[in-house]
C-alpha cells in the first residue's frame, strides 16, 4: 500500500486511465461449463483495456471432459489444468494454485458465467491506478436466457451493444441493498464484507498475497471469507457501478439456498466473527476469536485479572483469546508460598495456564511498554478487535463500552488512562492493518488514516457505562472476596484495594 | 475535551504570528541574553543543543552545566556549530553531589545576560522560543516572562495534548505567579536580588518565582505555543500521571506535536 487514505474516503469521480500501465491477470477457475466459458472469454476479447497488459488464465478444476481454449479469446489466454487429488480440488484450491505463480500487478477474478461490458476491466483498473488499497467489485445483473454465440457476442460488444443484449434482467436485491445502505461502501460496517462476491472482483496481487489468498478451509463461500479478511486488512471496497456485466443464469446459491447455508454455516461461524448469530447457538471455541486481549499482567492483581476475563466471558460478543505478558520464567525459581513476590501472577498462571484460550508470553524486566512496542506485539489476523490492558483495571472500564466506542466514533484506537497511569485501549483491526501496511510509525499512521482518541478515566462517557449485568457481576465478585476474608491481613489487603478504588 | 476554547490550534498560530510581527516591529535591538541549562543526561544534551542551533534569536550566551558526566565528541561538534552561529558557549562541570539549585544558581551567576533564561534539556522548544520570550520581556517590561503549559508530551501514550483554557496554568497573556519552569526568562537584577534559583534539590522554579513576587516583581505568562513540556516515563516506576494532563485537553496528536512552531515536522 503506497498511500494512506482517511478511513474509506475515495474520489467521487474517477475517469478511465488514458494510458494505463498496470498489468492484470484475469483468473477464471472453472469446472465444466464450456459453453458459458466461451461467452465469458469472448467478452474478454472485446475489452477496451490494452490487450498487451492483460493475460487470461482459465484454470480447469478437474473438468470431464477437459476444458478447451475458447474459440474467441484474447491473444494472451492460457489454459491451466489443476490436477485434482483427494484433498486438492475445487475453486479455492484451483485459484490459489494458479495465483501462486502469477506476477501481474493486479488479479481480476471472474466467474465463468459472466458476460462483461467492454469497459468493465478499465473501470476496475482506474481504481488500481489511483491507489493500491482497493478491492473493486463489478456490478452485475442476472439474466435467464441468451441467444448469442461467442462470435456474435464479440461483434455485438464491439459495436457498443452490451446494454441491448438483455432487455430483461434482475438485480440481486439483497446485495444492492447492502451497497446502497453503506453509501456504496464509503461508510462500511463490519457487515460490509458480505459485499465481496467472486463473480467479478479485482485486487492488487500483493494484497492478495499479503492476505494469503482464499482460505483452503472453504470449498464454497471462499469469496465471503476473503471479503472478511479484506475488510479486516484495511482495504477500501469499491462497488463500481460502471463495471457492468450480465450473469448468465441464476446463481447456484440462490437456487440451492438452504443446502448451501447448511454447508457454509460451520465455516462461516468459525472464521467470520461477524456471523455472531451463528455463534450464539453454541458455546464453541470458534477458530477465529472476536477479540484478542493483550494483558500486561506484571502489576495486576488476581482480582483485577478475574474481573477482566469475566467481562469477556459474560458478553455474547466476548469470545476472546488472551495473551498474558509476564516474567513467567522467574516463576520457575524457588519461592516461599508465604512470602511470594509473584503471588498474584502465580495465581493467574495456575488458573488459566491449562486453558488454550490463554497464552503466556514472556517479558523481561519491569519497564513500562511503549505504545509502539505494544502495537508491534499485535499481529492482525482475522480478529476484528484488539485490546490492551495493564495494571489493575479500573472498575469503571468495561470492554463492551470500549468496543461500542470504537464502532460508534470510528476511531482506530480508543484509549483510557486511569488515575494510576494504567493504560487500557481498544484497536479496530482494519485501521491498524492499514497503518501497518505503510512505512513509518504504525501509531502515527493509525492517527493519520483512522484517528485515535485518549481519554482519562473521568472523561469516560456515561452512556458507555457498564451494562447493568456487569455491575451486578462486580458486586457479586466483591461479595465473594469479602467472604474469603480469614485474617486481619486479608482484611487489610481487602480494605487497601477498596481504598485504591479497585474492585476488591 | 473542554468547550471553553476560544481558538483552534491553526487559529492560535495565525494570531501568534501576527502578534509576533507587531511586537518585533517595536524592537530595535536585543539586550544580551543568556541561556542556562543544567543537564545530567547525554542524550538530552544532544537534543537541546540541536534545538538551540536553530533558534532565530541571532546571538545569545549559553552557559551549560554538565552534571555528573563527560561531554562527548558529538556534543563538542554541536557546541562548535553553535559558536559558529554566534552563540557564546561556556561549559562548566559540576560534581554529582551538588543540587540542581546550586548548579543553576552558579550557572546564572557565571552568565552576563541582561535577561537570563532557563531551559530544560528534555523539553521541546520551537525555533522562535528564545526570541519570543525576549520580545515579550522587552515589550511587557516584566521581571519574569514565561510560557503557559499549553502543550504536554506524555511519553507513556506517545501523545502531545493541547490544553488551552481561560483559567489555570493553561491560561495565557496575563500577570500571574506561575510560568512553566523550563521557560523562565528573568531580568538579571531581579533574579540576583532573590538569590537566583536557590540551593535546593528541587522546587527551583518556585524558589525564583516566589522570591520575585515577594520582592514586588511582575510575572507575565505568555502563550505556550513553541514549547512542549515533556512527561517522561520515570524509570523504575509504573505510575504516571498522564490522566491529569489528558483532563481538559482540547486536542491531541500522536508523538511530539508536529508543526514548524515546535521545530518538528514529520
Amino acid at each position: 500500500m503506497t498511500t494512506l487514505a482517511w478511513r474509506y474516503k475515495r474520489p467521487e469521480i474517477l475517469d478511465l486511465v488514458e494510458k494505463p500501465t498496470m498489468s492484470v491477470a484475469v483468473v477464471i477457475a472453472c469446472r465444466g461449463g464450456q459453453e458459458k466459458l466461451n461467452l465469458t472469454v469472448a467478452a474478454l476479447a472485446a475489452q477496451n483495456y490494452p490487450q498487451k497488459l492483460m493475460t487470461v488464465y482459465i484454470v480447469d478444476d478437474g473438468s470431464t471432459p477437459g476444458l478447451k481454449l475458447p474459440p474467441v479469446r484474447p491473444s494472451n489466454t492460457k489454459l491451466i489444468t489443476f490436477k485434482n487429488t483427494a484433498s486438492q480440488w475445487g475453486k479455492t484450491d484451483a485459484t490459489n494454485y494458479c495465483t501462486a505463480k502469477l506476477k501481474e500487478d493486479v488479479l481480476w477474478f471472474l466467474d465463468a458465467d459472466m458476460v462483461v461490458d467492454p469497459n468493465h476491466l478499465s473501470h476496475h483498473m482506474k481504481w488500481h491506478h489511483e491507489s493500491s488499497d482497493y478491492l473493486v467489485l463489478g456490478w452485475k445483473r442476472f439474466v435467464e436466457d441468451w441467444n448469442y454465440d461467442p462470435q456474435t457476442l464479440f461483434k455485438s460488444l464491439k459495436s457498443g451493444k452490451f446494454s441491448g443484449l438483455h432487455p430483461v434482467s434482475a438485480p440481486k436485491q439483497s446485495w444492492e441493498d447492502l451497497i446502497e445502505k453503506s453509501d456504496d461502501l464509503r461508510s462500511p460496517t463490519m457487515a460490509s464484507f458480505r459485499a465481496v462476491v467472486g463473480a467479478s472482483f479485482s485486487i492488487m496481487r500483493r494484497n492478495w498475497v499479503a492476505l494469503g489468498g482464499y482460505n483452503p478451509e472453504f470449498r464454497i463461500g471462499e469469496d465471503t471469507e476473503f471479503g472478511w479478511r479484506s475488510l479486516i486488512g484495511g482495504l477500501r471496497l469499491v462497488p463500481e457501478r460502471q463495471a457492468l456485466s450480465w450473469h448468465l443464469g441464476i446463481s447456484t446459491v440462490v437456487s440451492n439456498r438452504q443446502i448451501i447455508l447448511q454447508h457454509n454455516k460451520p465455516n462461516f461461524a468459525n472464521h467470520i466473527p461477524d456471523f455472531g448469530y451463528l455463534r450464539d447457538e453454541l458455546p464453541i471455541d470458534w477458530a477465529v476469536p472476536e477479540n484478542e486481549v493483550l494483558i500486561d499482567a506484571r502489576h495486576m492483581s488476581i482480582e483485577s485479572f478475574e474481573n477482566l476475563i469475566r467481562q469477556f466471558f459474560v458478553d455474547s460478543r466476548g469470545h476472546a483469546v488472551f495473551r498474558i505478558i509476564g516474567p513467567w520464567r522467574d516463576l520457575a525459581t524457588r519461592y516461599s508460598p508465604i512470602d511470594d513476590r509473584y503471588l498474584d501472577l502465580r495465581e493467574i498462571r495456575n488458573i488459566v495456564g491449562q486453558d488454550s484460550r490463554f497464552i503466556l508470553e514472556e517479558i523481561e524486566g519491569d519497564r513500562k511498554l511503549l505504545i509502539s512496542e505494544i502495537l508491534d506485539l499485535i499481529e492482525i489476523g482475522s480478529t476484528p478487535l484488539y485490546f490492551f490492558v495493564e495494571g489493575n483495571l479500573d472498575p469503571k472500564i468495561n470492554f463492551s463500552s470500549l468496543r461500542h466506542a470504537l464502532l460508534k466514533y470510528g476511531n482506530g484506537l480508543e484509549g483510557i488512562v486511569d488515575r494510576a497511569g494504567s493504560r487500557t485501549f481498544g484497536i479496530y483491526a482494519p485501521a491498524l492493518s492499514r497503518a501497518k501496511s505503510a512505512k513509518g510509525s504504525a501509531y502515527l499512521n493509525l492517527e493519520k488514516c483512522w484517528g485515535i482518541r485518549w481519554r482519562e478515566i473521568e472523561q469516560y462517557d456515561s452512556v458507555e457505562n457498564p451494562p447493568r449485568k456487569t455491575i451486578v457481576k462486580n458486586l457479586k465478585s466483591a461479595f465473594r472476596a469479602l467472604k474469603r476474608i480469614r485474617s486481619i491481613q486479608d482484611l487489610k489487603k481487602y480494605s487497601k484495594r477498596v481504598a485504591r478504588g479497585i474492585k476488591p | 475535551m473542554s468547550k471553553n476554547v476560544a481558538l483552534t490550534f491553526d487559529e492560535e498560530v495565525l494570531q501568534i504570528q501576527r502578534e509576533r510581527h507587531e511586537r518585533r516591529a517595536l524592537i530595535k535591538a536585543y539586550p544580551p541574553i543568556s541561556v542556562v541549562i543544567s543537564t545530567a543526561r547525554p542524550l538530552d544534551l544532544e537534543s537541546i543543543l540541536k534545538q538551540l542551533e536553530v533558534q532565530t534569536l541571532e546571538t545569545f550566551q549559553l552557559v551549560l552545566g554538565i552534571h555528573g558526566f563527560n561531554i562527548s565528541l558529538a556534543h563538542q561538534k554541536l557546541i562548535k556549530k553553535l559558536q559558529k552561529r554566534s552563540v557564546d558557549v561556556i561549559v562548566e562541570n559540576f560534581d554529582k553531589s551538588l543540587t540542581l539549585g546550586q548548579v543553576l544558581t552558579a550557572l546564572s551567576k557565571a552568565s552576563y545576560g541582561k535577561y537570563v533564561t532557563k531551559m530544560d534539556d528534555d523539553d521541546v522548544y520551537g525555533p522562535e522560543h528564545l526570541r519570543d520570550l525576549a520580545d515579550v520581556a522587552i515589550t511587557m517590561k516584566a521581571d519574569v516572562v514565561g510560557k503557559a503549559m499549553n502543550y504536554v508530551y506524555l511519553e507513556d501514550i506517545d501523545l502531545t495534548v493541547r490544553r488551552v483554557h481561560k483559567s489555570g496554568i493553561a491560561s495565557v497573556n496575563q500577570w500571574s505567579d506561575w510560568v512553566c519552569g523550563g521557560t523562565i526568562m528573568v531580568k538579571r537584577d531581579s533574579a540576583s536580588a532573590v538569590g537566583w534559583f536557590g540551593e535546593g534539590k528541587s522546587a527551583v522554579d518556585t524558589y525564583i518565582l516566589g522570591g520575585i513576587q515577594r520582592n514586588g516583581g511582575k510575572i507575565w505568562r505568555m502563550f505556550g505555543t513553541g514549547y512542549i513540556y515533556r512527561r517522561s516515563i520515570a524509570p523504575q516506576t509504573y505510575m504516571t500521571n498522564s490522566s491529569k494532563y489528558l483532563r481538559y485537553c482540547n486536542e491531541q496528536r500522536v508523538g511530539v506535536w508536529s508543526h514548524s512552531e515546535f521545530g518538528v515536522q514529520k
